[in-house]
C-alpha cells in the first residue's frame, strides 16, 4: 500500500469515527451541540459542499464529452449539440434567475414545458408497456411464479381502483388488497430494509476498520 | 464362442475353422499329425516319400561338379569362427583352433560338421569354398586332405607306424593308451572274444597322429585305433591346429574303431553329414569279408566303414572317456566277450553331448534292429555271425557297408521297445537341448531312413545343401505324415537362411497367405426394427444439426398492433372521462369509495392539529415523471394545510425539486387557490446537496445547511422561518416522494432530530410497501399513498380535486388494464399449452 492509500485510509477512518462519535455524543442537554457535535456538523458541511461541487464536476464532464463528440462529428453528434445547447441555456437561466425575474420565469417555463411533460409522457408509456408485458407474461414464461405474480398484480389493481358503476369490489378492495399490501408486501419490505440496514452497518464498519476502501487504495 | 488364434498370423478365427481366414494357414493340424509329446510313443511313419519328394525338387550335384555358388551369407553367420577362417584359407593359429571352437561354439552337432569331406559336388555349399581353398593352399593338413580326397588312402600318405608308435607313446592320457592298444593288437591275432567289428578295424585305417604330443586327448582315439592303416586321411599334422569340432572325428573313430575299413573312412552315422556318407560309399568298396552279423547291427552311418577283423580293439585305459564307458555298459554282452578290451576301458571324466547323442542313436538303432522285420533290410553280403562274432552293443546299431544298406528303409523305432525317457533319456539326460533330446529318437529313425534312401540314390544325397546339423534342426520332419506332406506341398520350403529346409514357416509372399479365394462374408448388417428406428432418429438429429436454422420471423406487425391496441384502449379509457367532464358536472361514473385511507386518517388529524404560525417543512423529493400522481396525492392535505395559513419551508434533495415545488404551489388544484407567495408564506430553500449527508446536516442544523432561499434571500431570521433554528422547531415535516429510499433517508437522518414534530409522508403508490413499515413502526405519523388515499381525503374534506378528476379515468383505465391482463393471461396460457402440446406431438412424432 502506497502512502496515498495509507493517507486516504487514515482520513476516512478518522472522519468516520468523528461523525459516529457525533451521532452518539453530539447532543448536550438543552439542545446544544458538543464539540463532537460541532465537529460532526463541520464535516457534514464539507461533505455537502464536496457533493455539490461533484455535481458541477459531473456536469462539466458531460459537457466535455459531448463537445468532443460534436467536434469529432461522431454518430449522434446532433443530439450532443442539442444537449449542449439545452445545458448552456438552462445553466445560464439558472444562474440569472435569482437576479433577473424574467430569467426566473423563463427558467421555470423551460422546466415545466420541456422536462416535466417529457418525463410524464415516458411514465405514461410505461403504463402501456407494463400492460403489454403483463399480457405477454404467460406466453413467454408460463410457470408458477409468473402466475402468482400476475394474480397478485391483478388483485392489487382490482382492489385499488373501484370499478365503474360498481365501486369497490367486495372482498378484494377491503380485505384482500389490504392484506396483500400490509402483510406479505410489508413483510418483504421489512426484510429488505433489515438487509439494507445490516449491509449499511457492515459497510460502515469495514470502512472504519480499513477493510474496505472505496475512496482508493488496494481494495478501492 | 471362443476364437482360435492362428499359429501363423495370430489373429482370431472362429472355432472349428481349419484354415485361417486371414492368412490361409492351417489352424488345426490334420488328423494324425499331432505333435509327439514327451512320454508318448512315437508312431512309425514312412517318410521315404517325403524325402523323395523333397530331393526330387532339387537338382542333384554330381561328384566333380563345381560347387554351386549360392548365397550362404546368412548361413555363414551361424558357422563357427574357426570354420569361417578355414573357408578363408587361413590356417588357424596354434591353439586357436583348439580353444576357440570349444569356447565359442558349443554346438551339439559339431561332430556332424566334421570336415574332411570330399571336395566333390556332394559337399555342402558352405564347405565348397573350404575345399576349393584347401586345394589351392598347400598348408592344408594332411588329415584334411585325406578327408577331402575321399579316395583310397595311399600308403605313402600314411604316416609311419614307427612314428605313430613314437607319437603314441607320448600320449599321456587315456586317449593315448586307447590309441596305443590297437598298435599292439595289430600284431596279435584277434581273439575269439573280441567283437568282429573290432577285429575288422584294420590298422591301416587308423589315422596316425602326426604330433601326438600336441593333439588333444580326445583326438588320440582317432589315430590310435588305426595304427596300421595305410591311409590315414584324418591324421592331423598338428594337434594344435586341430579344432575341437574335429574331436568328434576321433570319437567317431573310437566308437566305430571296429568298423573302420581299410580305406580308413569313417562310417556315416546318423549325425554324420551326407557328404560323409557319400565319401564312404565312394571310397570304400564292399568287401566280401564283412561280417554279416555286424552289417545287420551296424547303422547306416557305420555301414560305410569296412571293419576288419585285424583291427585291434581300442586299448582301454584308466582315462577312458565316459562315452566309452557308456559304450561298454551298453554293450554288456559284448563286453563279456571282448575280454581285455572292455576291461581296460575306464570311464572318462567327461563325455561330450554329441557323443551321448550318438550313443543314444546307436541304441535306438540297436533297438530298431530288434524290429528289423518291419523294414526291408537287404543285406547283400550276409555273413554269419560266427565269422564276425558278437558285436558290442554299441555297435549293434551300426549297419553294414553301403551296398548292403542301400535298400534299408527308414528306421523307425518302435515305441513299445523304446519309450522316451528310457534309453534315450539316459543319453539325453545330459546337457542337450530340449528339442534335441525330444526329437533325437525319431530323428535317428529318420536319419536311418534317410541313410537308406541316400544309399539307394546317392545322387539325391549329394543334392543336399544343408549341413547335417542344420538338417537336424528339422525336428518334426520324420513324424510328419505323408498325407500332411502332400497337403503342405502348397507351402514353400525355405531354400536359404537359417530356416532352409523348413516348410511352411513363412508365408508364400509378403503378407499373403495361400493363393485361394478368400471366404465370402455376409456384409449386410442385421438390425432389428427398433434399432432401425433409433438409427433413423439419430440420422435426423445429425442432419438437423448440419442444416442451418432459419430464425423464426418475428411478428412485428402483430406485436406493434397489439401495443397500439393497448395504447388506444388505455388512452380511450383514460381520456374519455376527462374529455367528458364528468368530474366537473359531479356525475361520477365510478361511485365514491367507501374505504378508508392507508393511515386511517392519521395525516388528516395531524394537519388538523397544526397551528397557523408554526412553519411546516415540506420536502419535494420526487421526479417530474411522477409529479402528476404526487400532486394529486398531496393536494387534499396541502389544501387543508394551506387553508390554515401555515407557513411553509420548501426543500428538496433533487435538483428538480424546487421547480416542482413552485409548480405545485402555483398550478395544482386546491393548492393554487391559496396563492402562497415566496418569501412571505413560504421559503423555498432550494436544493439540498449531499443526499443522506445533506439530510443529516440539514436535520442537525438547518440554518447552517441552507442559508439562503432560491431567490437569494436569507432563509432564516426573517420571513416565515424566523422562529426556526432546529428541525424540531417545525410544526411538522411532510415528505413528498416517489422513491422509497429517499423516504427512508429522511426517516433515518431527520427522524431523530424531529423531536415532537410529526413526520408525514405522501408517497407514490409504488413506494407504499417500502414506507409502510416505518408508518407501522411509528416513525411516520401519517402516510398517504396513491390516488386512492387522495380520493378518500378529498371525500373526507369534501373538496374534490385532482384525485376526483383522475378518479374516473383512473378507475376505467385500471379496469381496461385489468381486462387486458386477464385476456392476455388466458390467451397466453392457451397458446402456451398448444405450443407445448405441439412440441410434445412433434417430439413423439420425431
Amino acid at each position: 500500500m502506497k502512502f496515498k492509500g495509507v493517507f486516504s485510509t487514515v482520513i476516512a477512518i478518522a472522519f468516520g469515527l468523528l461523525v459516529l462519535a457525533g451521532y452518539l455524543f453530539g447532543g448536550m442537554p438543552g439542545g446544544k451541540l458538543s464539540l463532537l457535535g460541532e465537529l460532526q456538523l463541520f464535516i457534514l458541511n464539507v461533505a455537502v459542499l464536496l457533493a455539490a461541487f461533484a455535481v458541477l464536476i459531473g456536469i462539466s464532464n458531460l459537457l466535455i464529452v459531448h463537445t468532443n463528440k460534436l467536434r469529432r462529428k461522431q454518430k449522434g453528434a446532433g443530439y450532443s449539440a442539442i444537449l449542449i445547447i439545452a445545458l448552456g441555456v438552462t445553466f445560464l437561466l439558472g444562474l440569472l434567475s435569482p437576479f433577473i425575474p424574467a430569467a426566473k420565469s423563463l427558467f421555470s417555463d423551460v422546466f415545466l414545458s420541456v422536462q416535466l411533460p417529457i418525463e410524464t409522457s415516458l411514465m405514461a408509456l410505461l403504463v402501456v408497456t407494463l400492460t403489454y408485458a403483463s399480457i405477454r407474461l404467460l406466453r413467454r414464461r408460463l410457470n408458477l411464479l409468473s402466475v402468482i405474480f400476475l394474480i397478485t398484480a391483478f388483485l392489487i389493481l382490482v382492489g385499488t381502483a373501484p370499478w365503474p358503476f360498481l365501486g369497490d369490489v367486495p372482498i378484494l378492495s377491503d380485505i384482500i388488497r389490504p392484506i396483500i399490501a400490509q402483510v406479505p408486501a410489508a413483510a418483504g419490505a421489512r426484510g429488505i430494509l433489515l438487509g439494507v440496514a445490516l449491509g449499511t452497518l457492515t459497510t460502515g464498519l469495514r470502512i472504519l476498520f480499513g477493510s474496505d476502501r472505496p475512496y482508493g487504495g488496494k481494495n478501492g | 464362442m471362443a476364437d482360435v488364434l492362428c499359429p501363423a498370423c495370430g489373429r482370431p478365427n472362429p472355432e472349428g475353422s481349419e484354415e485361417c481366414q486371414f492368412c490361409g494357414a492351417r489352424i488345426t493340424p490334420p488328423a494324425g499329425s499331432q505333435p509327439i509329446k514327451p512320454g508318448e510313443e512315437p508312431i512309425r511313419k514312412d517318410t521315404s516319400d517325403l524325402e523323395k519328394a523333397k530331393r526330387n525338387e532339387e537338382a542333384p550335384i554330381h561328384p566333380g561338379d563345381l560347387p554351386t555358388k549360392k548365397n550362404t551369407a546368412e548361413l555363414e553367420r551361424a558357422l563357427p569362427s574357426w570354420l569361417r577362417t578355414l573357408r578363408d584359407g587361413k590356417r588357424p593359429a596354434a591353439g586357436e583352433s583348439l580353444a576357440e571352437p570349444s569356447a565359442q561354439e558349443n554346438l551339439p552337432a559339431a561332430p556332424q560338421a566334421t570336415p574332411g569331406q570330399d571336395s566333390s559336388g556332394d559337399s555342402p555349399d558352405w564347405l565348397s569354398g573350404l575345399s576349393q581353398a584347401a586345394s589351392e593352399d598347400e598348408e592344408v593338413p594332411n588329415w584334411l586332405a585325406g578327408l577331402r580326397s575321399g579316395k583310397s588312402v595311399d600308403s605313402a600318405s600314411v604316416p609311419d607306424t614307427e612314428e605313430q608308435s613314437a607319437t603314441g607313446l607320448d600320449h599321456t592320457d587315456w586317449m593315448a593308451r586307447l590309441g596305443g592298444e590297437p598298435q599292439d593288437a595289430k600284431t596279435e591275432p584277434p581273439t575269439a572274444a573280441q567283437p568282429p567289428a573290432v577285429e575288422q578295424l584294420a590298422p591301416e585305417t587308423s589315422p596316425e597322429p602326426a604330433a601326438g604330443k600336441e593333439m588333444p586327448d580326445r583326438l588320440q582315439p582317432l589315430q590310435s585305433p588305426q595304427p596300421g592303416a595305410q591311409e590315414s586321411p584324418a591324421a592331423p599334422q598338428g594337434g594344435e591346429n586341430l579344432p575341437e569340432w574335429l574331436s568328434g572325428l576321433p570319437e567317431l573313430s573310437a566308437e566305430s574303431s571296429t568298423a573302420l575299413n581299410e580305406t580308413g573312412e569313417t562310417a556315416p552315422t546318423e549325425s554324420t553329414p551326407d557328404w560323409l556318407d557319400q565319401l564312404k560309399q565312394k571310397s570304400i568298396p564292399p568287401e566280401p569279408g564283412t561280417p554279416a552279423g555286424g552289417a545287420e547291427s551296424v547303422p547306416d552311418w557305420l555301414s560305410g566303414f569296412r571293419p576288419e577283423p585285424e583291427t585291434p580293439t581300442p586299448a582301454s585305459g584308466e582315462n577312458v572317456p565316459e562315452w566309452l564307458s557308456n559304450l561298454e555298459e551298453k554293450s554288456a554282452p559284448g563286453a563279456a566277450s571282448s575280454g581285455g578290451l572292455q576291461a581296460d576301458r575306464n570311464p572318462p571324466a567327461e563325455t561330450s553331448d554329441w557323443l551321448s547323442q550318438l550313443q543314444a542313436d546307436v541304441n535306438a538303432a540297436q533297438e530298431a534292429e530288434t524290429h528289423k522285420d518291419d523294414f526291408e533290410v537287404v543285406s547283400e553280403s550276409p555273413t554269419s555271425p560266427k565269422e564276425t562274432g558278437p558285436l558290442p552293443e554299441w555297435l549293434t546299431g551300426i549297419e553294414p557297408t553301403g551296398p548292403s544298406s542301400n535298400d534299408t528303409p527308414a528306421l523307425v523305432v518302435d515305441s513299445h521297445d523304446n519309450p522316451p525317457g528310457e534309453q534315450g533319456g539316459t543319453a539325453f539326460s545330459m546337457e542337450t537341448p530340449d528339442w534335441l533330446s525330444e526329437l533325437n529318437p525319431e530323428q535317428a529313425a529318420g536319419k536311418a531312413s534317410a541313410g537308406s534312401e541316400g544309399e539307394a540314390d546317392s545322387e539325391n544325397l549329394e543334392a543336399a545343401e544343408l549341413p547335417a546339423w542344420v538338417q537336424a534342426m528339422r525336428p518334426v520332419e520324420s513324424v510328419v505324415e505323408t498325407k500332411m506332406a502332400q497337403l503342405d506341398e502348397s507351402q514353400s520350403t525355405e531354400q536359404n537362411g537359417p530356416l532352409a529346409g523348413l516348410r511352411g514357416v513363412l508365408p508364400a509372399g509378403p503378407g499373403l497367405g495361400s493363393l485361394r479365394k478368400p471366404p465370402v462374408y455376409f456384409t449386410k448388417l442385421q438390425v432389428s426394427e427398433g434399432q432401425t428406428r433409433y438409427a433413423s432418429s439419430l440420422d435426423r438429429l445429425v442432419a438437423g444439426e448440419t442444416q442451418p436454422r432459419i430464425p423464426e420471423t418475428k411478428r412485428l406487425t402483430s406485436n406493434q398492433l397489439l401495443r397500439w391496441l393497448i395504447a388506444v384502449l388505455l388512452l380511450l379509457a383514460v381520456g374519455l372521462p376527462l374529455a367528458g367532464g364528468a368530474h366537473a358536472n359531479g356525475a361520477q361514473i365510478v361511485p365514491a369509495t367507501l374505504l378508508q385511507s392507508s393511515d386511517m386518517g392519521a395525516s388528516a388529524k395531524i394537519i388538523d392539529g397544526l397551528t397557523g404560525n408554526v412553519p411546516v417543512l415540506v420536502a419535494f423529493d420526487y421526479e417530474p415523471a411522477l409529479s402528476g400522481e404526487l400532486e394529486a396525492v398531496a393536494a387534499p392535505l396541502m389544501d387543508q394545510l394551506l387553508s390554515k395559513g401555515v407557513p411553509l419551508a420548501l426543500i428538496s434533495t433533487s435538483p428538480t425539486g424546487p421547480a416542482l415545488a413552485e409548480h405545485f404551489l402555483k398550478t395544482t388544484s386546491l393548492v393554487n387557490v391559496h396563492q402562497y407567495q415566496s418569501g412571505v408564506q413560504y421559503a423555498d430553500l432550494g436544493y439540498l446537496a449531499g443526499g443522506p449527508a445533506g439530510m443529516m446536516y440539514f436535520a442537525a442544523s438547518p440554518t447552517e445547511a441552507v442559508t439562503v432561499t432560491v431567490d437569494g434571500q436569507p432563509a432564516w431570521g426573517t420571513g416565515p422561518l424566523q422562529t426556526i433554528q432546529n428541525l424540531s422547531d417545525f410544526a411538522a415535516v411532510i415528505i413528498l416522494t416517489d422513491n422509497a429510499d429517499t423516504g427512508r433517508n429522511w426517516i433515518e437522518q431527520a427522524g431523530p432530530r424531529l423531536g415532537s414534530a410529526p413526520m408525514i409522508m405522501m408517497v407514490s403508490a409504488q413506494a407504499e410497501p417500502m414506507i409502510r413499515p416505518y408508518f407501522d413502526s411509528g416513525q411516520l405519523k401519517g402516510l398517504v399513498s396513491g390516488l386512492a388515499d387522495a380520493k378518500i381525503y378529498e371525500q373526507t374534506y369534501g373538496r374534490p380535486g385532482l384525485a376526483n378528476q383522475y378518479w374516473d379515468s383512473f378507475s376505467i383505465g385500471m379496469l381496461v388494464a385489468e381486462l387486458l391482463i386477464v385476456a392476455g393471461a388466458v390467451l397466453g396460457v392457451v397458446i402456451g399449452w398448444r405450443t407445448r402440446r405441439n412440441d410434445k406431438d412433434s417430439g413423439e412424432g420425431a
